[in-house]
């Protein structure tokens, strides 16, 4: 990134603004002043090695504070789930920390909390596509112990039945707050509307969560969190002895007692016919609009142009999406945007909450703005600055344990070499315009987009008039989330 | 899950905060990990603050790490929702918004070009009794920083177009929190029901009808009135030079001129609370039904200050606390519980939650918050708990203040609520200190023995 760049932008405008008169800015008086000269950024060392019980250890030291961020990733999530148990990846992963065998002993959820906590921290366990999770980050002292209790609660999880009733009645609870949520019922509908019925697509309404039984819970357990899928992160002021030690004697010796599922069939996105679907929510504060489009997938030698490009139209509050809806027009609180990379495919969306009536107007600034990069390259010093937002928000997850820690594992979820991440930025800042441009035509054409708007229709009544044609219009109560997406069997 | 906010608005909803009532800074003695059975001491060390005070009355406070490659630039003004003039409630977070907006040397949004746009972030919020504006850039901007804090807090020009523009946002955000928000309503009728005289009690984020009967006017009033040096504290953290900074300091800051008017200050002062109440609200979308239990409390530099905090810690903080084994988790009555103790500078509010599970009655939780908080009063936490709470207290310390930012904001926070900056080295120590009886003895006190307001919270008849 070029700072002059930015200098003479700034430069032009304040001769603009001078009444009558063109004249050059002194900077540190009626401009900036320039910035210093920058340094690269550096990563810390990662110590990858493979136990023999098929476990990745990587331990990333950093010592200026006394904590550790301990991180498990296992390569299965709900695109790993067999047909009808949508809803188990999650469940499992919720369960891992209600309960487990310790030292031949069974602890209840009560203890495990107790002892995770006593600890300074929470057992905290996630759940997303091809990742379930588990992790803690606790002073150095306290390393040793949350590796115990993590090992025991991803190798002998209780799973027990209370439990799971516990963990269902919760599930359910706070599925009701979301469905009252515009934004969450758009987003769990986008799930369906791109990509379709599809491992990917993948969601769990309540009547999914009704669905689930204690065996479901087991046989994603014992068949999908397995070893040779495992990775055990540790970052912070461990050395890679210390850590690796210590993944050995949590990790080293770990034979398990059934065999991997077959893997599931991943497919790529199968978009519904309709371009846009309306969804009634009466009374709801605002309206969600969401837009969605393709993406690349992870392998695909144009990933990280497309991550630009993402960060262009809607990675921060300068990017395109936010200037056009809130800063220049005030619609909205907030309009941005992300991206997945999936095996199969990928997807764009691009979200915003507005005023009932000027939905619409919403839908139509956000297309068009999609459209708009597909016809012309982003000008050098904005894309400038669109990487340089990548490049900031990347260093300084490197201030933090769990920062670290967490690159690592996003790397490793996707199967991709750690070594990369000390090409990031060299690769961000090689994208160039055309590219972004390219990227933008061959994605986010109208026809490859979806939308959805969730919001109370009645309200803004003929404003939709502008956008739904050949819409699809359901009131929340009548949605049925599963079958939305599928297609018809011929 | 907190739900209890201390009213805090900030301009991104999607950029994280740093909790007023959280961290605290520290610098630390790296101890080598040989994985013992009990847990060795962490010392931590003073921060090695810098302050100075220049002669127009702006307070300067440094703290340079060399540990990150950025540094943070925040300036916390002396003005907060308290301070919102009458009828025009809102008005210091609207406020807040428009100091992004143009200045004499600067176009608006100028703070993005400067902070996003070169790999850096910034954000502001709006809180009772401050409006801090956070920068965090690589360290190789920060005199530009300076030079653009220096420059919207005396050369300001808001126009028309860009007020209403801005106002709109703010309306968005209002109906984004507080009607989209299935339990926006409830956390926003929290001060007025906790309050009853104190300006606390006015919503931060105001209303539709006071925002929209603002002014341009108004604006410039307000700015003057509280954006001053003299109103100002500065804080800088992270990798820079200290010399460097003070000429830097002084080239920008210190011609800025505080007028001669005294700044206005919130007289009232919020008696104790004379007798129980009751108050039903009710919102279109409300999934599950909650109780909030209100008590009035003392302000953020009040000797019981940590002796709350840990009391709180002890009922709400983690899956094995007090409320969340017993509601959420043994009896299943509660999908989330929590309780707060949010202390300002004047005064605090004191708060239990629950929100229902499935089908359960309020009163039902109503009973089984106070069961619990009675049952913590009369036979205290044991060693284990007091321990875990300690533990929880270090570990979260140490975790916000790996990063400029956080160390800023615990900065800011110890001279805003507590009067100096050194604070921040004492409050982890009052923290640790405090003992079992201590907390029997604010709960019975602060608690127990004072009157309450019931808020409950239910879906509207259709």
């Amino acid at each position: 990134m070029n700072p002059t760049l930015i200098s003479r932008r700034q430069l032009g405008l304040y001769a603009l603004s001078a009444p009558g008169l063109v004249r050059a800015a002194t900077p540190g008086v009626d401009a900036p002043p320039a910035p210093q000269p920058p340094r690269a950024v550096t990563l810390p060392a990662f110590h990858e090695s493979t136990l023999r019980s098929g476990v990745t250890v990587v331990v990333v030291p950093r010592n200026n504070t006394p904590l550790v961020t301990a991180a498990l990733l296992v390569r299965a999530g709900p695109e790993s789930e067999p047909p009808g148990q949508a809803g188990v990846a999650a469940m499992t992963a919720a369960l891992l920390t209600k309960g487990a065998t310790r030292d031949g002993v069974k602890k209840g959820a009560t203890a495990i909390a107790r002892q995770a906590e006593a600890l300074g921290a929470t057992l905290d366990s996630g759940c997303s596509w091809r990742a379930t999770t588990l992790s803690m980050t606790v002073t150095v002292p306290r390393l040793e112990e949350a590796l115990a209790l993590m090992a025991d609660s991803l190798r002998r999880p209780l799973l027990g039945p209370d439990e799971l009733e516990r963990a269902r009645a919760q599930a359910l609870d706070a599925m009701r707050v979301s469905l009252g949520n515009p934004g969450e019922v758009a987003r769990m509908a986008m799930r369906r509307v791109f990509w379709g019925d599809t491992p990917f697509g993948s969601v769990a309404p309540p009547k999914a969560l009704k669905r689930i039984v204690r065996h479901q819970v087991l046989g994603f357990h014992a068949r999908q969190l397995l070893p040779n899928r495992t990775v055990l992160v540790l970052a912070g002021d461990v050395s890679p002895e210390q850590g690796r030690e210590l993944a050995q004697r949590y990790f080293g010796v770990w034979l398990p007692a059934s065999e991997a599922a077959l893997p599931a069939v991943l497919k790529p996105p199968e978009p519904i016919d309709a371009p846009l679907l309306l969804i009634d929510m009466p009374g709801s504060g605002q309206s969600s609009v969401l837009v969605s489009a393709p993406f690349a997938a992870e392998g695909d030698a144009d990933r990280r142009i497309g991550q630009v490009a993402s960060a262009v139209l809607g990675g921060g509050y300068s990017a395109r999406l936010n200037q056009e809806v809130r800063i220049k027009r005030g619609l909205s609180y907030g309009a941005f945007s992300e991206a997945e990379s999936q095996p199969t495919g990928g997807m764009f969306s691009a979200r915003t909450q507005t005023h009932h009536p000027t939905a619409a107007q919403v839908l139509q600034l956000m297309r068009d703005e999609m459209q708009r990069l597909g016809d012309a390259p982003p000008a050098a010093d904005e894309l400038a600055a669109r990487q340089a937002t990548l490049v900031g928000s990347f260093a300084r997850r490197l201030d933090t344990t769990s920062g670290l820690a967490m690159l690592v594992l996003g790397q490793k979820a996707q199967g991709r070499p750690l070594a990369d991440l000390n090409r990031y930025v060299t690769d961000v800042l090689a994208v160039t315009p055309e590219q972004v441009r390219e990227f933008a035509r061959s994605h986010w054409q109208g026809k490859q987009l979806r939308a959805v708007i969730a919001g109370d229709l009645a309200v803004a009544g003929d404003s939709l008039k502008a956008v739904d044609a050949g819409a699809q219009r359901v009131s929340l109560a009548d949605l049925d989330m599963e079958r939305l997406g599928q297609r018809s069997k011929r | 899950m907190p739900l209890f906010l201390s009213g805090q608005l900030s301009r991104r909803g999607w950029l994280s905060l740093a909790a007023t009532s959280a961290t605290l800074p520290w610098a630390t003695t790296p101890a080598r990990a040989a994985a013992p059975a009990r847990a060795s001491p962490i010392r931590l060390p003073p921060l090695p603050l810098r302050e100075r005070r220049l002669g127009n009355g702006l307070q300067v406070i440094s703290l340079a790490n060399q540990a990150t490659a950025s540094v943070s630039i925040q300036v916390w003004y002396r003005v907060g929702s308290k301070d919102d003039p009458a009828g025009r409630s809102g008005f210091a977070h609207l406020f807040e918004h428009l100091m992004f907006k143009r200045t004499q040397h600067m176009p608006n949004e100028m703070f993005d070009r400067l902070t996003e746009d070169v790999g850096g972030q910034n954000n502001a919020f709006t809180a009772e009794d401050m409006t801090v504006y956070q920068n965090e850039v690589p360290f190789n901007h920060l005199e530009r920083l300076l030079w653009a804090e220096a420059e919207r807090l005396v050369h300001l020009q808001v126009d028309q177009a860009s007020f209403e523009s801005e106002r709109k946002v703010v309306v968005e955000e209002l109906r984004e929190r507080v009607l989209a928000d299935p339990y926006g309503r409830l956390f926003n009728a929290l001060p007025a029901q906790g309050f009853e005289v104190h300006p606390y009690r006015r919503p931060g984020i105001g209303n539709e009808a006071d925002l929209n009967a603002a002014t341009l006017a108004d604006v410039q009033q307000f700015h003057t009135t509280y954006y001053r040096p003299d109103n100002a504290v500065l804080v800088v953290v992270g990798d820079f030079d200290p010399p460097q900074l003070d000429a830097w300091v002084d080239r920008y800051f210190a011609p800025l001129r505080a007028p001669q008017a005294a700044i206005p200050r919130v007289q009232a002062v919020e008696p104790p609370r004379a007798q129980d109440g009751r108050v039903a609200l009710t919102a279109p979308n409300v999934p599950l039904p909650a109780v909030a239990l209100l008590w009035k409390g003392p302000r953020a530099s009040h000797a019981d200050a940590a002796a709350l905090r840990v009391a709180s810690a002890l009922l709400s903080n983690g899956d094995s606390s007090r409320l969340n084994e017993a509601l959420v988790h043994d009896t299943q009555m509660a999908q989330a519980v929590g309780f707060s103790a949010d202390l300002y500078a004047e005064a605090g509010l004191l708060g239990a939650y629950a929100i229902a599970a499935n089908g359960q009655p309020l009163a039902k939780l109503e009973a089984a918050l106070l069961a619990q908080i009675q049952r913590l009063a009369a036979s205290g936490p044991d060693a284990a708990e007091m321990d875990k709470v300690r533990t929880q207290l270090l570990t979260s310390t140490l975790s916000a203040r790996q990063t400029p930012q956080g160390l800023a904001d615990a900065i800011g926070n110890a001279v805003l609520l507590l009067g100096e900056a050194r604070m921040a080295d004492e409050t982890l120590q009052r923290l640790q200190a405090v003992s079992a009886a201590d907390v029997q003895r604010v709960l019975k006190q602060h608690v127990l023995q004072t009157r309450r307001m019931t808020v409950e919270y239910t879906q509207a008849a259709a």
